[in-house]
């Protein structure tokens, strides 16, 4: 008998564990063909848009390892990216080393966010995820304050082309011209004209290098899972009293993992807005957090296990119903809103869908526990009532 | 000499026991909020306009402040999920207005109409928390959002004929801000409303939102609101007791939910537009933020909490615009209310778990 | 010796920083062909002159300059070389070719006067014009929409 249950409860767990990218394939087979979008024109959407993103989704992978669930507050990460563009964009430094400068400056900006919002979650433990998701809006607050109040009064900005009229404060909306897909365009490839059968493929343009650094970013990610650090990490993520006890630095260690993710975020922001081209100073980030987060999840990665293969199913399965939505919605009920509307109600919904499942699991975890101890006849009894 | 010390020792003791009973983000916002209607008439600012401007919104947002109580004290913690009362609430108004009912009997019909659904949402949404207890308000606030996206498909697609709601030139769905006016406009606000010069006192929407408070707090009193409080604070002990804890907890769903409906409904005949699409998005963050203010916890609220919070959270938001603008001649107000709404959910978040230990 | 360990990776971190800002940095160099008076003397401007501004990424398109023109080429990093070809008015003899190299290095933008170049002048170098600011299409405030935050409307007075 209880084998039994462990098979069905297995079963189960493996449906809960993959049935929303199940979905969602489901979806995008649907909407494909509705969307009449080529095979090319997705592929290569498709090609540009993991290389965008898939770096911002990784860094939300050390913080689950760590047992912190998602990492909301991964849009510190970001304003400092951000910030650090906006000093680049200023000294007008243009190319790779723009970028890699971009960087440099947003990292210790992004060492100290992370060092409060590991300490701030630290004080509220099994409730990070709320935690840090309000702190990303306060932080956001503190950002505009220091965006669109004191920078070109208390912190020089030169540049009359970022700076709003009124003296003071950056502009909504920025170009970054000079470094606009200079890493994409590092080391170009291009690939086809393909023909198999009736199946056709046009010229694709993949940016070799930005995979190179998403790789790499995995093959640490690989490392780092196997270093003192990272074993501390997945005991806490296991279980925390257990780690405290083994002599893990529990708080420590958590606020190092809430440090690498926002600096990994920090440069996943700074590779998105290079290959976008434009900073959109007061949302960018907004959007880079909801979005890694949904695709994270739809990749069919839970609060509490995600991996790699995560990450890149879920950025693939993400875009292609963010491509195909609109114009999905508007072949069907011929208006593109509706299809715009229906990719943002999944983006949420799926966040939705994902945490209560995992909710769920521990719920029936924790009366599952609470069964055994009781031992059996308690169990028959309480079934009997 | 001895005396001096004593009485300096009382004293001390007396303004701890005011500091610990009131909190020290309230003293710190209330000095605030007083030192800015104390410049008002320096920069020149109108106290009376001012003023009136506070107690109107006071008014707006009460009702949707008063929907956070039920769930905080049966354990559900802060209702991140309001905006699913808020589309009840204006799924109510639109239906309302599309049965072209005026006056005070349309804003009667308009809560008529929208409890049913608050109730029927609000029920399945309890359901929803009670499989998933401990982590309520992160997935409320998903709960909420991806609602809200839902329903921003379907004010599309539903079929409303009234031609002041839908789009004209051939669009075709609601459109985003509706006027209420013709139909139910300030119903409430200008119900035996008093007025000199620039003072304007909404007195029949302060009655609506006395009565709402005055009901819940009835309700507190009775067996169910009593058996609700103590699921909140300990639900270990209050099943030991006999009590149903995931029939309380509905019950506090439901509540909250309806009292999000009716608290949009009382905001909508004030402004006198109806909000849809994106429009009920961010509408929970300064109603959690305003009775957290008011010195309520994760999961400890009550009336008082609610009246202190949204004067003080309200009394900021029109206060800063017109203060903090006519000194520094710029509009910090929205960042204003950023970092203030939300450094008090994040201190109400991590105050809760220190006191815990 | 951790203390310094680190220092010295900082101390590598800002030389780094500041090695990038040497070579990435983008200069524009304004170049005119103005009339202008130099101690008393007047340089016409040139009747037709082809500038080709070369950095180390490889040519750049070649500028034509007619008089009283002013135009603007990009170049990245410390240093870049120019080649003036002043020519007669219709463009078909090469009277002088003039080559230099220049290095702007930490400073931003330039102005390189032709007329002066072409006298064999060694202060051909102009402070840079002031910056006009940008078009006024961009010149809008943030909206309240795109700000982040609850969005709530403040009640007609």
């Amino acid at each position: 008998m209880m084998q039994k249950r462990s098979i069905t409860q297995k079963l189960s767990r493996l449906l809960a564990n993959n049935a929303v990218p199940v979905i969602f394939i489901f979806i995008s087979a649907g909407a494909i063909p509705l969307s009449g979008f080529s095979a090319t024109y997705l592929i290569q959407e498709l090609l540009i848009r993991v290389g965008r993103n898939s770096f911002l989704i990784l860094s939300l992978l050390v913080p689950i390892m760590a047992g912190m669930g998602l990492n909301f507050g991964m849009i510190l990460g970001a304003m400092a990216g951000q910030i650090g563009l906006v000093f680049v964009s200023d000294w007008a430094i243009v190319g790779i080393p723009g970028i890699v400068l971009a960087m440099i400056i947003g990292t210790p900006v992004a060492v100290a966010l992370g060092l409060l919002c590991g300490n701030v979650l630290n004080r509220a433990k099994g409730q990070e995820m709320v935690t840090s998701y309000i702190l990303g809006f306060f932080i956001n607050g503190v950002y505009q304050l220091v965006v669109l109040y004191f920078m070109g009064w208390l912190i020089p900005i030169a540049s009359p082309s970022l700076v709003l009229s009124r003296g003071y404060g950056i502009r909504n909306a920025i170009s970054l011209l000079g470094i606009r897909t200079v890493l994409d365009r590092l080391l170009p490839l291009r690939v086809g004209p393909f023909d198999v059968g009736s199946f056709h493929l046009d010229v694709v343009n993949i940016p070799v290098a930005t995979y190179i650094v998403i790789a790499a970013f995995c093959f640490f990610i690989v490392w780092f899972r196997r270093t003192k650090l990272g074993q501390d990490m997945r005991a806490i993520g296991q279980n925390m009293a257990v780690a405290d006890s083994a002599g893990i630095p529990v708080n420590r260690t958590r606020v190092i993992a809430i440090v690498i993710s926002t600096v990994l975020a920090c440069y996943g922001q700074v590779i998105f807005l290079q290959n976008m081209g434009t900073l959109n100073t007061y949302n960018s980030h907004d959007q880079a957090g909801m979005f890694s987060i949904a695709a994270l999840l739809i990749g069919g990665a839970s609060v509490s296990r995600a991996g790699i293969g995560n990450v890149f199913l879920g950025v693939v399965l993400f875009h292609l119903m963010f491509i195909v939505a609109p114009m999905a919605g508007k072949n069907l009920m011929g208006q593109a809103q509706i299809g715009e509307y229906f990719r943002v109600f999944v983006s949420y919904g799926i966040i939705a869908v994902a945490l209560v499942l995992h909710a769920w699991n521990r719920h029936n975890e924790r009366v599952d526990a609470r069964r055994s101890l009781r031992g059996p006849t308690d169990a028959k009894a309480k079934e009997a009532a | 000499m001895r005396k001096t010390v004593r009485k300096k020792r009382q004293a001390i003791h007396v303004f701890k026991k005011f500091v610990d009973m009131a909190g020290w983000p309230r003293i710190i916002i209330g000095i605030f909020l007083f030192s800015l209607f104390m410049a008002a008439p320096f920069v020149g600012v109108l106290i009376s306009t001012s003023l009136s401007n506070t107690l109107e919104r006071f008014g707006m947002n009460g009702v949707l402040v008063l929907a956070m109580v039920p769930m905080v004290q049966a354990g559900c913690g802060l209702n991140f999920g309001l905006p699913l009362g808020i589309i009840s609430g204006l799924l109510g108004s639109t239906l309302s207005i599309e049965l072209g009912a005026r006056g005070i009997g349309g804003f009667a019909a308009a809560i008529a109409l929208s409890v049913p659904i608050a109730v029927i949402l609000g029920y399945g949404y309890g359901q929803l928390l009670n499989r998933v207890k401990g982590d309520e308000m992160m997935i409320a606030t998903y709960v909420g959002f991806s609602s809200v996206a839902f329903m921003c498909i379907a004010w599309l697609l539903l079929p409303y004929r009234n031609p002041t709601m839908i789009w004209g030139y051939g669009g075709s769905g609601l459109r985003t801000t509706i006027s209420v006016n013709g139909y139910w406009f300030h119903v409430l606000s200008d119900f035996w409303a008093i007025k000199f010069g620039h003072f304007l006192f909404p007195t029949g929407m302060f009655l609506f939102v006395a009565l709402m408070c005055f009901l819940i707090w009835l309700f507190m009193k009775t067996k169910t609101g009593t058996a609700m409080t103590a699921v909140g604070s300990n639900p270990e002990f209050a099943r030991a007791s006999g009590v149903n804890v995931d029939r309380m907890r509905i019950v506090s769903v439901v509540l909250s939910t309806v009292l999000g409906a009716v608290g949009i409904l009382v905001y909508e005949q004030s402004f006198g537009f109806i909000q849809l699409y994106m429009g009920p998005f961010y509408m929970a963050l300064p109603a959690v933020a305003s009775i957290l203010l008011g010195g309520a916890s994760v999961n400890k609220a009550s009336i008082w909490n609610v009246l202190v919070g949204t004067f003080l959270f309200q009394g900021i938001l029109t206060m800063t615009p017109s203060v903090i603008n006519n000194v520094l001649q710029t509009d910090m107000s929205e960042v204003i209310r950023i970092i203030v709404s939300n450094g008090m959910i994040l201190y109400a978040l991590t105050r809760k778990v220190q006191v815990k230990r | 010796m951790r203390a310094l360990q680190r220092s010295v990776v900082l101390c590598l971190i800002l030389a780094l920083s500041v090695g990038l800002f040497y070579i990435g940095r983008e200069h524009q160099v304004f170049l005119d062909n103005k009339t202008i008076e130099v101690d008393g003397q007047s340089f016409r401007a040139l009747k037709f002159v082809k500038i080709t501004v070369r950095t180390q990424a490889g040519d750049a398109p070649t500028i034509e300059l007619m008089p009283r023109d002013r135009d603007l080429a990009k170049v990245t990093g410390p240093s870049f070389q120019i080649k003036v070809e002043v020519m007669d008015e219709f463009g078909e003899k090469v009277e002088k070719v003039i080559e230099k190299d220049l290095t702007p290095g930490f400073s931003k933008d330039l102005m390189l006067s032709m007329p002066l170049l072409a006298a064999d002048r060694d202060d051909y170098i102009l402070p840079p014009p002031a910056v006009q600011a940008p078009s006024s299409e961009r010149d809008t405030e943030p909206s309240e929409e795109t700000l982040a935050l609850p969005t709530e409307p403040v009640p007609d007075p």
